[in-house]
């Protein structure tokens, strides 16, 4: 009977510890889970008025020096149109947020996440309050940098065409820069036809590298419109190279045809000046290669210059002098009514 | 003696061909300073002033270690002019003073009158007395002379802006930074006109500016002629349709500004046609702008 009681009482015992021990680790991995995703953690609010709510959703995450310290917790619409964004965030980070601080959008790597940064503010000031209202900073993100890219890829298509057709032109074998200039063949063979042929070679090679590269962010719509534009121009440029083989044997066409052609190289080596321009901020890479092309353009652009100049087609000989002023930035005239 | 001829004609064409070339031996931080130059100012042409300051700051760096004069002046001149169009004046004096120094030490005739002509118009522009040129060689670059024309219309020494513009307007031109300054020419052609109330000009050079920078693109510009255009239009269908375009203008690009001028036009218009419920919802946008 006594060893009934006893062994009663010690499997009471067992079951206790049990679930003691069952409850203890519970609330233990309770609290390891809260303290690791800040669930009971202190917070606070702060605000601030984008221009538009696009690039914002509730949830988003928001960042500090890399670090996630908080996240986006109500999205408004105010009276007038205003847009309201909350911020939750964690109250120990609070003392490092002082006044001056700004909230703006960046985005994670070039096709990462979008996060709202709050950067540090002036660390002379005092920290950030709960419900203070920060200054919203626009930043030139990638899908604004590629709607602004947007014309400068059409002008490029435009000037691509047009190029192809003054390809075509100047290759016709029956065409007048055949006709006319073959009586100069003698003079001028070897003079001119290498150096022409190896720019085009090298441009050629250049915008494949930069097509190719082009392609592999085929993701966004805007960069497969800039893979098509330089799958025209390689295209072209192949178009151009028989009449590399054989320009300096022949020389170059009428004036007029000339000018047409050189006015077309000087506005797509200004297209392609934009275009390194804008995708300065996306990768360093990509504008690296629209430079290499703008370059080797505006050789092409000098040597034809030089040819249009030559005694041979009319010109004295001297190229145009370029002005180096012409990079002065515009003044600030202000001319408001 | 076909032998002479042809080596003839071989030598002179290799001569031709040599006389246009650059210099084998470049300086790749001046290179990159023109490149980032040319790509700030295509960027201030567009209104990107955040690019364009990135890209002006990074050519002063790179004029900065090619070591050369001319091109730190120039450098220095461009982030003043983007300061001053962007309304940052203090900045804007301090670069352009800078460059004043720059050029001053090294004999830099062009980039110091610009300089002291941009310095001068931002001073004209503050309400300070300035400093009063009256004429620059016609060997000056067209900013100069537009610049300068600018200059004296603020000053009120209005023969000398209408023959300086006429200048800039003289000028054959072939690429848009010239075609811009052209607008701005014709612009300050009609704030002339307007201020001697001469209607008929006035009409012609806005319509000129309207013309052009469709062709090359100047919305500000165009908006601005056509809210001048309808403060001289009696026709209140027409006035008003010029209006709108120009609302239209500002608002795309957020001249608070532009878009008050034109709603207190709009308001005076719905008055004059007596449409109270017109007349009320543009009194509420000029206010929200004005809170704003």
């Amino acid at each position: 009977m006594v060893k009934q009681e006893d062994f009663v009482s010690s499997m009471r015992r067992q079951v206790g510890w049990f679930v003691i021990f069952g409850v203890g680790i519970l609330l233990l991995l309770l609290l390891v889970t809260s303290v690791r995703t800040n669930v009971f953690a202190k917070q606070f609010y702060i605000y601030f008025f984008p221009p538009s709510a696009g690039s914002f959703y509730e949830g988003q995450p928001v960042k500090f020096q890399g670090f996630a310290i908080g996240h986006v917790d109500k999205i408004d619409l105010e009276e007038g149109g205003k847009v309201k964004i909350t911020l939750e965030l964690l109250e120990r980070y609070r003392h490092m947020i002082h006044e001056g601080s700004v909230a703006k959008v960046v985005k994670e790597g070039l096709i990462g996440e979008q996060v709202v940064e709050v950067t540090a503010g002036d660390e002379k000031e005092l920290a950030i309050n709960d419900g203070d209202v920060l200054g919203y900073e626009t930043e030139a993100s990638f899908e604004q940098l590629l709607a602004d890219l947007k014309p400068a890829v059409g002008n490029a298509n435009v000037l691509l065409r047009e190029l192809a057709s003054l390809a075509i032109w100047l290759n016709d074998p029956y065409g007048d820069v055949r006709i006319a200039m073959s009586g100069l063949r003698d003079v001028t063979e070897g003079v001119r036809a290498g150096k022409l042929e190896a720019m085009i070679e090298q441009s050629t090679a250049t915008l494949m590298h930069l097509q190719k590269f082009a392609k592999e962010l085929n993701q966004q719509d805007v960069v497969q419109g800039l893979a098509s534009s330089l799958k025209l121009m390689t295209r072209i440029l192949n178009d151009v190279r028989p009449l590399a083989e054989t320009m300096g044997k022949e020389g170059p066409a009428t004036v007029e045809h000339m000018n047409a052609l050189l006015k077309n190289v000087d506005q797509l080596s200004k297209a392609l000046n934009i275009v390194a321009s804008d995708l300065s901020e996306l990768t360093p890479e990509l504008p690296g290669l629209a430079r290499e092309s703008k370059a080797t353009i505006e050789e092409i652009n000098n040597l034809i210059k030089n040819l249009q100049g030559s005694w041979l087609v009319g010109g004295d000989g001297k190229g145009e002098t370029k002005d180096e002023d012409a990079v002065a930035a515009p003044p600030a005239l202000d001319l408001r009514p | 003696m076909k032998a002479v001829i042809f080596f003839c004609c071989l030598l002179m064409l290799t001569a031709c061909g040599s006389s246009g070339q650059k210099d084998v031996v470049e300086n790749p931080y001046a290179e990159r300073m023109k490149e980032l130059t040319h790509n700030g100012v295509s960027a201030m042409q567009r209104e990107r002033w955040l690019v364009a300051e990135k890209l002006f700051d990074r050519a002063l760096h790179a004029a900065q270690l090619a070591n050369d004069s001319n091109l730190i002046a120039r450098a220095w001149y461009n982030l003043g002019v983007l300061y001053a169009s962007k309304g940052d004046n203090e900045k804007a004096v301090a670069a352009l003073k800078k460059t004043m120094r720059v050029a001053e030490q090294h004999q830099l005739e062009v980039t110091h009158l610009r300089a002291k002509t941009a310095l001068a118009l931002l001073r004209q522009k503050q309400g300070h007395a300035a400093w009063r040129p009256d004429a620059f060689s016609a060997s000056m670059p067209m900013d100069l002379h537009l610049s300068l024309a600018r200059l004296a219309q603020l000053q009120k020494r209005y023969n000398v802006a209408r023959r300086e513009y006429a200048f800039v307007l003289k000028k054959k031109v072939s690429d848009r930074a010239s075609v811009l300054y052209q607008i701005e020419a014709h612009m300050g052609m009609a704030l002339l006109a307007d201020q001697q109330a001469d209607e008929v000009a006035v009409k012609q050079s806005v319509h000129q500016v309207l013309e052009m920078s469709r062709k090359v693109g100047a919305p500000r510009l165009a908006a601005h002629a056509l809210l001048l255009s309808a403060k001289w239009e009696k026709n209140l269908i027409s006035k008003d349709d010029s209006l709108q375009d120009a609302l239209v203008i500002y608002q795309r690009l957020q001249d608070v500004r532009g878009q008050k001028d034109v709603l207190a036009q709009l308001i005076i218009v719905a008055e004059k046609q007596s449409d109270q419920m017109r007349l009320k919802a543009l009194q509420e946008q000029l206010h929200t702008l004005e809170i704003e």
